[in-house]
């Protein structure tokens, strides 16, 4: 059993890295053992034979000749070549960046047309009459990326809350509302209770519509 | 009992230089010149070493550079540049093996005796002394050998250049000297003695 283990030891004693521990038990084993004395013996000559085998390299019998022909049959490259087709690389990474940005833009598209369906679904809902076109909105962009992430989240409880408040206030208002506040009167809306929400809506529009105004002074 | 003698394992060819890589990259055919000179040597001894015929090891390693020119912008500097062209080397060396294989078969045997007419004495008689020792090992024994014993790559680099396992190359290498440990007692218990 122990032969058989240090044999891989013996044959392949470069590659495999042993404890001090385990060659000292191999070391013991040999003076023991007749068999693997003769293994080691037999690899040492296999070491010896393989080392002069190595020191005997061939030789290229002209080897200026074989430079010469491996030059000549190379292929021309074309440094203009080259230069095109790292352009080419360019433009692809280009390209792909243009499609990212594109992608990018879309999916903000996508929750802007969520916004949408939020106020949609108020109109169907309570303010049939009111008319579907939709007025030119001054939406600051910056509050409105905050505010549409937010509704992604809490989409249903403002959706309902809006609803609730639709018989009240105009759709128009309302539309204005939502697209226009930040999330931080998102979340004021949403932690006040339904008489207070009417109060903030109307106050909101009326400071927004003053901001609006030319000053008279 | 004195230690034993530890086999020379690690690659130390001296790498190319990046720059003259780099003109190469760009087309400049001046810099590519520099590393045909440099490395040619140490690509035909590989090469000889697996073919045994000093014209198909110089066909080798012409068709190995030109696959070197052609495939260098796609050279990662992750390994060194010659384990990258052994393995090149060793996989035009196997196509050729195939395609002598072939040739033999039908009946396109003439190579071997064209060749042996330029071939150098040294060269002929170190492929007779490696086919004595490794021409019975099956091809991926044989390879193991030749490049770690012979080649003197590293394991990792033989690894990489052969596409196998550590555990892979670790075991064909292992039936490798096995056997031809085995071949040398055979010859030694028929003659007195081998004697490369
Ligand atoms: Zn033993």
């Amino acid at each position: 059993m122990l032969c058989k283990i240090f044999e891989k030891y013996i044959v392949l004693s470069d590659l495999n890295e042993i404890s001090a521990a385990e060659q000292r038990e191999f070391y013991n084993h040999l003076a023991t053992c007749k068999t693997c004395r003769e293994k080691y013996k037999q690899q040492e000559d296999y070491i010896r034979i393989t080392g002069e085998l190595r020191e005997k390299s061939p030789e290229i019998p002209n080897p200026e000749a074989l430079t010469r022909e491996i030059l000549s049959v190379i292929p021309e490259r074309n440094p203009k070549i080259i230069r095109l087709e790292k352009r080419i690389r360019w433009l692809r990474i280009a390209a792909l960046f243009i499609i990212g940005a594109f992608a990018g833009f879309y999916f903000q598209q996508s929750l802007y047309v969520k916004n949408q369906r939020v106020l949609l679904a108020v109109k169907y809902n309570k303010q049939k009459s009111v008319s579907l076109q939709v007025e030119n909105y001054s939406i600051c962009l910056a509050q409105s990326k905050i505010f549409i992430k937010k509704l992604m989240v809490s989409d249903e409880e403002f959706t309902q809350s809006l609803l609730n408040l639709a018989s009240d206030i105009s759709y128009n208002q309302l539309e204005e509302y939502t697209n226009t506040i930040c999330l931080q009167e998102q979340e004021e809306f949403l932690s006040a209770n339904s008489a207070d929400r009417k109060k903030l809506i109307l106050n909101f529009l009326q400071q927004s519509t003053n901001s609006r105004l030319p000053s008279n002074n | 009992m004195k230690k034993q003698r530890m086999l020379k394992v690690e690659s130390n060819i001296k790498q190319p230089d990046p720059k003259i890589i780099q003109r190469s990259v760009e087309g400049d055919a001046k810099a590519f010149e520099v590393i045909v000179k440099q490395l040619q040597e140490y690509a035909f001894a590989l090469a000889f070493r697996i073919l045994l015929s000093t014209e198909d090891a110089q066909d080798a390693v012409q068709d190995s550079f030109i696959k070197v020119w052609n495939k260098l912008d796609s050279y990662k500097h992750k390994h060194l540049f010659t384990t990258w062209l052994y393995r090149i080397i060793v996989n035009t060396c196997l196509d050729k093996l195939k395609l002598n294989k072939q040739q033999i078969e039908y009946g396109f045997s003439d190579v071997e005796v064209s060749e042996d007419m330029e071939q150098s004495l040294i060269n002929r008689d170190l492929a007779r002394q490696i086919k004595l020792l490794s021409n019975s090992l099956p091809q991926k024994q044989r390879l193991a050998f030749v490049l770690i014993d012979l080649q003197c790559l590293s394991l990792s680099e033989a690894v990489y250049v052969l596409k196998l396992t550590k555990g892979q190359v670790k075991s064909n290498l292992y039936y490798a000297r096995k056997t031809i440990r085995e071949t040398l007692l055979k010859k030694e218990e028929g003659r007195s003695a081998y004697v490369v």
